[in-house]
């Protein structure tokens, strides 16, 4: 998979921090958004600017949560992109409710680290 | 066999006095008849005897006028006058006719009319030959035509005396024969009146006989039908007041018998055992009356035989006159003897023998008597039926008797209390069960009114009650049934079921009440809704500790999430610092650092905000009295140094009355936590900003509110408002997004409620609390 524009939405600015770092130590010209809601990167994606070809996704977050997003997504999108979920959740219900999505590709438990992106990028 | 024979009725006396009285009229019309025939023909007895005076005088008459006539042609035949020959023409023509007239009359005897014609000759032999030529003679003599001596010899001759002398002998024949006739007419007609008289006073005599046997045979017949009447009448009369079929049989055998000379006599009643298999009756011994075997006996026969049981499947009397000896005996204390005549009698009731009446006699019944037994005999057949039907009335009204008591202990071991009253509320019978319950004894509540057992209003009320319902036939309780209040003799009240049917017996319409004490079930019913009570307060309690036990899970959810995510990348961004530094890449580890250090103070943020959570929690705490606007002064100083305070415009309006109890650290809490939001969601971007603080009365209650122009709170977050861990404004300012959660459980355990209200430029929240 080429990845090129990598969208994070994560209400934590730490957790923001480690996957930029990450996915920029994995492959330097990968474009890094961020989103700090669900409802952020919902208007992030609606515009023509943002374009990723994959998203990592925290399910606690205020206004509007990982499930929420992702439920309001696959109304409004095609599936192309791919949806990794990032965590630090290892509930099963978490699991399961996120796994259920065609688009969700990945459940991965936080701190992401590179070798994890370089699995991800390869299939 | 015609059973009416034996009828009182059949012996009519008007029959046999009708046919008396016709005898006699027939024998006096027949009398009459007999008259009137021997008058008629003495009648023409007698007129024969006057037809023979007529005859006799008749013929004394010609003689007269014969001895004129020839006396007047004497007379002439001397004078020569013409007068003595008028008298002599006269009786000429008479006489002639006179003997013709006789002729008719004596032309029943032809020896008499004989007679009368050679008299008839004679005179015309006598008038040719003698008169009339004589008269012719002396007539010429007058003319001169013939001598004197010719006349004188006439007269000297007088041949006509010889043939007048034999004219009047031939009359004196004649009229010795109408004599002899006449005294023989004389004779028949007397012999003939005294016949008649004979036979009439036969005929009376028969009357008189006849009628005065008539008059035996009546009185004879009335005195037989009043003594059967009267012994009729007296039995029936006696057998009316017994009441069983031995009595029965005894007072009619000891009335009865004597009267007769039957000398013994049984009773048999006879039922037709329709069950047996074989065609059977039984045949049971009543009673009997001169009789050896006095035992009771109960035979079956089969039908049709032996007599008695003959007479009963006949349903016919039954007479053995030519009793033989080994059949039967009447006994006495003197010997034996055989019955001269048995008489078998079949009692009949609506067509079926219902008994046999046997007797046995040395003579036979006298005719009375036959008539008084077989009247008695069709009169017993309905009252034996009655006597039956009795003791079976008898035998069932035992029965219900013993029912009504059974009943009547059915009703007295009666758990419920069982009250009959009549249309008029009168009190007709109380049972033991209400005896208890009321307290009352029946004979002080029978005959009472009802109402004395209710309460007021009903006490009142029931008659209205019960003449509503007989007006319109409208049921209220009647088959419905309903709790109410009763009242015991001692004016105490108790609550009871009371279920009322009608009750129709005989046409009398009586209402029964069955009651019931409820109080245990009462208190049964209160112990059982506070049990519910205590049931719903345990299920409310349940509700809270569930929604708690979930509040509790999304915390425990939460924090773990958000309890270790700063954690975890805390650790990440510390192993990141480390490999930057050993990369001599400083800059990464700064960042790294810095992080790690915003990460845990937010770890710390929220474990503040937990803890205060759970001191919340647990805290009890009593209301005390507050000063309002001191908390917001001191709240407003505690909060002076978060960052943008300054640049806000406060404002303060605080109008309460007297003052104000209340749990004063949740108060300050949800104050404290109401302002930091203020401030820290400010809209930077405005101008101004501004917090307005209001402290009011309203509907009774304590009303805090504060507004402001910040950021407000989106639209569709709005619901999730306040619950926990929710942040909505991620990148403004961190929370543990437990803050408005917090408010919330605080105002509820204040029993009051907060509100938030999104107005044109902001937020306004509202704490009320009920004073």
């Amino acid at each position: 998979m080429e990845v090129s524009c990598v969208l994070v939405v994560d209400d934590s600015e730490s957790d923001q921090f480690i996957s930029k770092l990450m996915i920029e130590s994995y492959a330097p010209n990968i474009v890094v958004l961020s989103a700090y809601d669900g409802q952020e990167a919902l208007e992030m994606l609606a515009s023509d600017e943002c374009k990723p070809d994959l998203i990592f996704l925290d399910i606690n977050m205020p206004r509007m949560n990982g499930h929420e997003f992702l439920e309001e997504y696959n109304k409004k999108h095609d599936k192309e992109v791919v949806v990794v979920m990032l965590t630090t959740s290892e509930q099963k219900v978490d699991r399961e409710r996120a796994m259920a999505y065609t688009c969700v590709k990945t459940y991965l438990i936080k701190p992401l680290d590179a070798s994890q992106l370089g699995a991800i990028c390869k299939t | 066999m015609n059973k009416n024979r034996y009828s009182v009725t059949a012996l009519n006396i008007k029959y046999l006095l009708w046919c008396g009285a016709s005898l006699s009229a027939l024998l006096i019309i027949l009398l009459g008849a007999f008259a009137q025939n021997n008058l008629d023909s003495s009648h023409s007895d007698n007129l024969w005897v006057y037809h023979t005076y007529e005859a006799i005088i008749d013929a004394h008459k010609i003689v007269e006028q014969m001895v004129d006539m020839e006396a007047n042609q004497r007379g002439f035949l001397i004078t020569g006058q013409e007068d003595f020959l008028t008298p002599f023409k006269e009786n000429k023509v008479n006489i002639l006719k006179n003997i013709a007239n006789l002729k008719t009359t004596v032309s029943d005897n032809p020896p008499q009319v004989a007679i009368l014609e050679s008299v008839e000759r004679k005179i015309h032999n006598w008038l040719d030959t003698v008169g009339s030529p004589e008269i012719d003679v002396r007539r010429k003599f007058d003319r001169g035509e013939a001598s004197f001596d010719t006349v004188a010899s006439l007269l000297i001759n007088d041949s006509g005396k010889q043939q007048v002398d034999e004219i009047r002998e031939m009359f004196l024949r004649f009229l010795s024969v109408e004599e002899s006739l006449r005294v023989q007419r004389r004779q028949q007609t007397l012999s003939s009146q005294e016949y008649t008289e004979i036979l009439l006073m036969a005929v009376v005599a028969l009357v008189i006989s006849s009628t005065l046997l008539i008059v035996w045979i009546t009185t004879r017949f009335i005195l037989n039908n009043d003594w059967i009447k009267s012994h009729h009448s007296t039995i029936v009369k006696n057998l009316q007041d017994t009441t069983t079929l031995e009595a029965f049989s005894d007072v009619l055998l000891s009335t009865l018998m004597p009267l007769l000379t039957a000398q013994t006599a049984t009773l048999y009643s006879i039922y037709t055992d329709t069950d047996s298999e074989r065609d059977c009756h039984t045949i049971y011994r009543i009673g009997a009356y001169g009789s050896i075997a006095l035992s009771k006996e109960t035979i079956a026969f089969e039908k049709g035989r032996g007599l008695i049981s003959q007479c009963f499947t006949e349903q016919e009397e039954i007479k053995v006159t030519d009793v033989p000896p080994a059949y039967f005996d009447i006994t006495s204390s003197l010997g034996r003897a055989t019955p001269k005549e048995v008489l078998l009698l079949p009692i009949l009731f609506d067509n079926s023998t219902i008994a046999v009446l046997e007797m046995a006699s040395f003579a036979s019944l006298p005719n009375r008597e036959s008539v008084l037994v077989h009247s008695v005999a069709e009169s017993l057949g309905i009252m034996i039926n009655n006597v039956i039907a009795s003791v079976r009335t008898d035998t069932l009204l035992e029965k219900i008797k013993t029912s009504e008591e059974r009943s009547s202990g059915i009703i007295d071991g009666s758990v419920d209390a069982i009250i009959t009253i009549g249309q008029d509320g009168i009190v007709q019978s109380f049972n033991l069960a209400a005896e208890n319950m009321f307290g009352y004894s029946a004979v002080e509540v029978i005959g009472e009114n009802v109402k004395i057992l209710m309460p007021s209003p009903y006490r009142n009320e029931h008659d209205s009650y019960l003449a509503n319902y007989s007006d319109t036939g409208e049921k209220k309780i009647i088959g419905i049934g309903r709790e109410v209040v009763a009242r015991r003799k001692d004016g105490s009240f108790f609550p009871m079921d009371l279920s009322i049917s009608e009750i129709d017996l005989q046409g009398r319409t009586l209402f029964g009440g069955i009651i019931r004490d409820i109080t245990a079930r009462r208190e049964a019913e209160e112990n059982l809704q506070q049990a519910n009570a205590d049931i719903t307060a345990r299920q409310e309690a349940e509700e809270n500790l569930q929604q708690a036990n979930a509040e509790l899970e999304e915390f425990a959810y939460r924090t773990s999430h958000d309890l270790r995510s700063p954690i975890v990348s805390s650790m990440r961004l510390l192993d990141i610092a480390n490999e930057s530094m050993t990369k001599q890449d400083h800059e990464t580890a700064k960042k790294s650092l810095s992080h790690a250090q915003a990460s845990l103070k937010k770890l710390d943020t929220l474990l503040t905000d937990i803890l205060a959570l759970t001191a919340a929690k647990s805290k009890t705490e009593s209301k005390q009295v507050v000063d309002i606007a001191l908390m917001i002064d001191e709240a407003l100083l505690k909060m002076d140094h978060m960052e943008g305070f300054e640049r806000l415009d406060i404002q303060k309006n605080i109008s309460l009355k007297g003052t104000f109890s209340v749990k004063q650290s949740r108060l300050n809490m949800i104050l404290e936590n109401l302002i930091s939001n203020a401030i820290k969601y400010q809209d930077a971007s405005k101008e101004s900003s501004y917090i307005a603080i209001s402290a009011y009365h309203e509907d009774g209650n304590f009303v805090l509110e504060v507004k402001d122009n910040g950021l407000g709170i989106p639209e569709n977050q709005q619901e999730k408002l306040f619950s926990m861990f929710k942040r909505f404004h991620p990148r403004i300012a961190f929370g543990s997004g437990l803050g408005l959660y917090l408010m919330k459980k605080s105002a509820d355990v204040l029993e009051g409620k907060v509100s938030y209200q999104r107005h044109e430029h902001g937020s306004i929240f509202r704490l009320s609390v009920p004073v």
